[in-house]
């Protein structure tokens, strides 16, 4: 049966009941049971400065003062310097990010739906794996 | 670049911005109009500007700079979205990033901002968005949630909260007298975000999070509450109707309202309804879903 119509001492009644409760929450302070509590998944990175976060010099690992420089983000970690091959940069042909792009100068980014065919690929495996049903796959 | 008396430093700079940066691809870039607009070039002609080395030519040492700038953000996107990135696989997370950044480019000077659209970038290009319109839900409605979720997770971290604002206080509920109590106006704290999911993306993350190996899980509702205090996201799996409460909440509905709204809507008795009531919102305010409250005296909060 839905709540429809209220009459003014039903109304009352979960008004109180409301605020009653807002007053309860008030004497508790910060637990809640089922609230799950992660580490911030920027902390846990490696690189937590990324270009004008306010929050910047805060961060662990991040007490630099990068804010609007934008340029601190994995600083060392991708600089193909000169010949070397940049495998690993990602950008080029069917395995982006895992490729040898070197002497192809550029990296043309694929645009296509591969990408959700693959998943789609991926999904099937998967769900044979498990012994699940699925549906087929949409004619696009 | 060779020795020109029309050299500006700042076009180059904003050339080879353009170039590098380009969805396309570098050779697209040098064709693109905005690089045109700063020279006029084509890309057998690029040693005019970029001197070829010992080994590699103009192209491809320009290409270096361009595969460097998609790999910062590709590593940025796997580090927004990390239990994305593990269910699709690196690879195929890096094809949908790189997708991704053909169809909506970073725009802004930080890279905050970079995964902005990535759940509406995997909603628009769905392969079966027609099923889905039909109100199916399928396997890529599990990809979308889990984006959706990663994100606002990211955003609630970076956003605005009330760290260092003194909480909810029962004074402020002490000077509003019991029949004006329909029209208060609870105020939400800044980071308080709710989210309706086709999948229970919630636990999968938090597996994800405890390195547990989650496998896709089968669809079910899920509603969650996002807050954060103490610069630390909570999550909160929450009830549909607590959903629903909160939704007028945060539109700024009166209490009276609010109830009035969903009253309608719960099959549970008045007696049940009004428990649910009390340890829903004992809940929330323990949990710091309020920073304050508006009394129909005061236009302004009380603080």
């Amino acid at each position: 049966m839905k709540l429809n119509n209220l009459n003014r001492r039903e109304f009352a009644k979960l008004t109180a009941a409301a605020v009653g409760g807002v007053v309860a929450g008030t004497a508790v302070s910060g637990v809640v049971e089922g609230s799950i509590v992660d580490e911030s998944p920027l902390l846990s990175g490696k690189n937590v400065c990324r270009g004008l976060n306010p929050k910047c010099g805060g961060h662990k690992g991040g007490n630099n003062a990068c804010a609007g420089q934008g340029a601190c983000y994995t600083a060392n970690k991708h600089t193909c310097h000169g010949s070397n091959d940049c495998k690993g940069q990602g950008g080029c042909g069917a395995r982006p990010g895992e490729n040898a792009c070197k002497g192809k100068g550029e990296c043309g980014v694929p645009l296509s739906d591969s990408a959700w065919k693959r998943a789609r690929a991926n999904f099937e495996t998967a769900m044979k794996a498990a012994g699940k049903k699925f549906g087929p796959a949409p004619a696009k | 670049m060779q020795e020109n008396e029309d050299f500006d430093l700042g076009k180059l700079q904003t050339w080879m911005q353009t170039v590098i940066s380009h969805a396309g691809g570098i050779e697209a870039g040098i064709a693109s109009e905005e690089a045109q607009r700063e020279f006029k070039i084509a890309p057998d002609t690029l040693e005019k500007i970029i001197c070829r080395s010992n080994n590699l030519t103009s192209t491809e040492r320009l290409g270096i700079y361009g595969n460097a700038y998609f790999a910062r953000l590709l590593e940025c996107l796997r580090e927004s979205f990390p239990a994305l990135a593990y269910a699709l696989g690196d690879e195929l997370f890096d094809e949908f990033s790189l997708e991704y950044l053909q169809r909506y480019p970073s725009q802004s000077y930080s890279l905050c901002e970079l995964g902005g659209h990535f759940a509406a970038h995997l909603q628009e290009t769905r392969p079966d968005a027609e099923q889905r319109a039909a109100g199916q839900i399928d396997w890529p409605d599990f990809l979308i949630d889990l984006a959706t979720l990663e994100w606002n997770i990211e955003q609630v971290f970076d956003g605005p909260g009330t760290e260092g604002k003194p909480s909810l206080a029962i004074a402020q509920i002490e000077s509003i007298s019991p029949e004006q109590w329909s029209q208060i106006i609870l105020q939400p704290g800044p980071s308080l975000r709710i989210l309706e999911f086709q999948f229970p993306v919630n636990d999968y993350y938090t597996e994800f999070r405890q390195e547990k190996k989650p496998e896709m899980p089968a669809p079910r509702p899920q509603y969650i509450a996002l807050n954060r205090r103490e610069y630390v996201v909570r999550r909160l799996e929450i009830e549909p109707l607590e959903y629903r409460l909160l939704e007028r909440i945060l539109c700024g509905d009166s209490l009276g309202d609010v109830i009035q709204r969903v009253a309608a809507e719960a099959e549970v008795p008045l007696e049940q309804f009004a428990e649910l009531l009390q340890q829903w919102f004992q809940k929330w305010t323990t949990a710091q879903f309020f920073s304050s409250i508006s009394s129909p005296q005061a236009e302004t909060p009380i603080d």
